[in-house]
């Protein structure tokens, strides 16, 4: 792909005329001597039509691409803000940026993949189904992602009762299961990580914490990062005034999930619970300001902002929660607080 | 793997016109009579310009280099908004891969040609070329050798891939 500039051939007779059309009043001053017309019409090359039909398209293709471009570049920014979230282990708001990326791409392997994946830390099981339906038979070309998928898609089902628990509670379909049949079904099945859980959870609404505790226990030897038993484990120490480990867990659950309302305000609660009011209330604003719509960091706030005397504040988030059945059941927690109905502060 | 030129022409013709296409268009700006086009062959060179020898010394390099900037842009701006569904979100249509192989064919073949470079080089042996051309012109013929040598190596391939995928890549990894 060459441009040549043509030279004057230095042995051809040199006339004083245009070397295309003969004129002999050709324009002094250039290489090749054309008159004013012929100079004009190598100026205006033609261009042939097969070409301008060609430049025509490209000219098509480009403004295709020039409508395309706003949107898949919005959509590329927020899929990258995601992964950098997710890098950083800030599901919260990766899940956030994922919701508005699948609106514009549907589609997409990678946004679902990802969505899975934020919305497993995040806890949000609707979101793991929904997405597990979409990715089914899909071929993914990344296989990194593919295994990431695969890791939280195989822990999701850890989170739910297996088809053996499911036939043995059968009959318990609408009742309370006894702790003697999950003692019985975790003797039997003694990896059963749902069946220890369970009965840990039943022991925990029992107040038996102890017990809980030492299942609880037991579980994260099954499985270290069971994010279910670390959550619960936040709040049995707490009650065994066990504060310090208490928060250990809940930095383990901030390392798995940084953005982890609930793992903020549990250690929330538990700095409170020994008198750490200042720390406690800021943790528990910071959540609010991740979601305020958590019901648990909602009672957890009403909580800080009374032991930290913003009694105007307080009732303010306290009325906010009558308005849904969930936040004002996590509430009554916080009211028997501020009525000093319970006593929470061990030290004062 | 050697792939003879030609082929490698004939399967990203549409780089070659739009290259020979910017050599007519800079030529027509600058108002430099043109006697021949061949905007593609098989042969080598794919295509070519032959124009009347150009006094002014700037023009004479835009007119050679000017096709680095046209192919580059263009190639640049059909890829970028495609490349995304492929190499990004995972959800490409027939479309999308038409537009990143569009536009890599079309910025592959930016580099000027060693022919492009001679005409430069005859505007930098004049005596009469001020010192400011010379300054940025000599680089520029060290580049246009270096790609030609680095087509030998599949440079003006990487080179299109580079702007049609990794552009949108590096924008994106900056602004996001």
């Amino acid at each position: 792909m060459d441009n040549t500039q043509e030279p004057i051939a230095e042995n051809t007779p040199v006339e004083n005329v245009c070397i295309n059309c003969g004129n002999p009043d050709f324009v002094p001053g250039y290489p090749n001597k054309l008159c004013a017309d012929c100079r004009e019409k190598f100026i205006n090359f033609p261009i042939p039509l097969w070409v301008k039909l060609f430049g025509a398209g490209i000219a098509i293709v480009m403004l295709i691409s020039f409508i395309w471009l706003p949107g898949n570049l919005k959509t590329a920014m927020i899929l990258s803000r995601a992964e950098s979230n997710e890098a950083h282990h800030n599901y919260f708001t990766e899940q956030q940026e994922l919701e508005k990326a699948r609106k514009l791409i549907p589609g997409s392997i990678d946004v679902q993949s990802h969505l899975a994946i934020a919305a497993f830390y995040n806890g949000d099981f609707q979101t793991i189904d929904t997405m597990s339906s979409s990715l089914q038979g899909k071929k993914f070309e990344d296989t990194s992602l593919y295994n990431k998928v695969d890791y939280v898609m195989r822990q999701t089902r850890e989170y739910f009762p297996s088809d053996t628990f499911n036939t043995i509670f059968k009959q318990y379909k609408h009742a309370i299961i006894p702790d003697t049949a999950y003692q019985r079904f975790i003797k039997q099945f003694p990896t059963d990580i749902y069946g220890i859980y369970s009965l840990a959870a039943s022991y925990v609404n029992q107040e038996k914490y102890p017990a809980a505790d030492s299942l609880l226990s037991r579980t994260l030897s099954i499985d270290v990062d069971f994010i279910p038993a670390l959550t619960l484990k936040t709040m049995v120490k707490r009650e065994i005034n066990q504060p310090d480990s208490s928060i250990i867990y809940c930095n383990r659950l901030l390392a798995i999930n940084n953005q982890s309302v609930f793992a903020m305000s549990s250690k929330a609660r538990t700095l409170l619970k020994t008198g750490k009011n200042k720390e406690g209330l800021k943790l528990a604003q910071s959540g609010f300001d991740l979601d305020n719509t958590n019901p648990y960091n909602l009672a957890t706030l009403a909580i800080a902002l009374h032991l930290n005397n913003n009694f105007k504040q307080r009732d303010a988030i306290v009325k906010s929660a009558e308005k849904d059945s969930v936040s004002k059941s996590y509430m009554l927690y916080a009211k028997d607080i501020i009525s000093n109905k319970i006593k929470f502060q061990t030290k004062p | 793997m050697l792939i003879p030129g030609f082929l490698i022409s004939l399967l990203t013709f549409p780089g070659v016109i739009v290259h020979e296409l910017a050599h007519q268009l800079f030529c027509r700006w600058f108002k430099v009579p043109v006697f021949k086009v061949v905007y593609f062959q098989t042969g080598n060179p794919a295509g070519y310009v032959l124009h009347e020898t150009v006094s002014n010394k700037w023009q004479t390099m835009l007119i050679s280099v000017g096709p680095f900037f046209v192919n580059t842009i263009i190639g640049a701006f059909i890829a970028f908004p495609a490349a995304l569904p492929v190499f990004t979100f995972d959800n490409a249509t027939v479309a999308d891969y038409l537009l990143v192989y569009l536009g890599v064919s079309i910025a592959m073949h930016a580099f000027p040609s060693t022919g492009d470079g001679k005409a430069i080089w005859q505007v930098l042996k004049d005596s009469e070329t001020s010192l400011i051309v010379k300054i940025i012109g000599y680089p520029v013929i060290g580049l246009i050798y270096l790609g030609s040598l680095g087509s030998f190596f599949w440079l003006d391939v990487a080179y299109g891939v580079a702007i049609a995928v990794g552009l949108p890549k590096l924008f994106i990894a900056i602004f996001a």
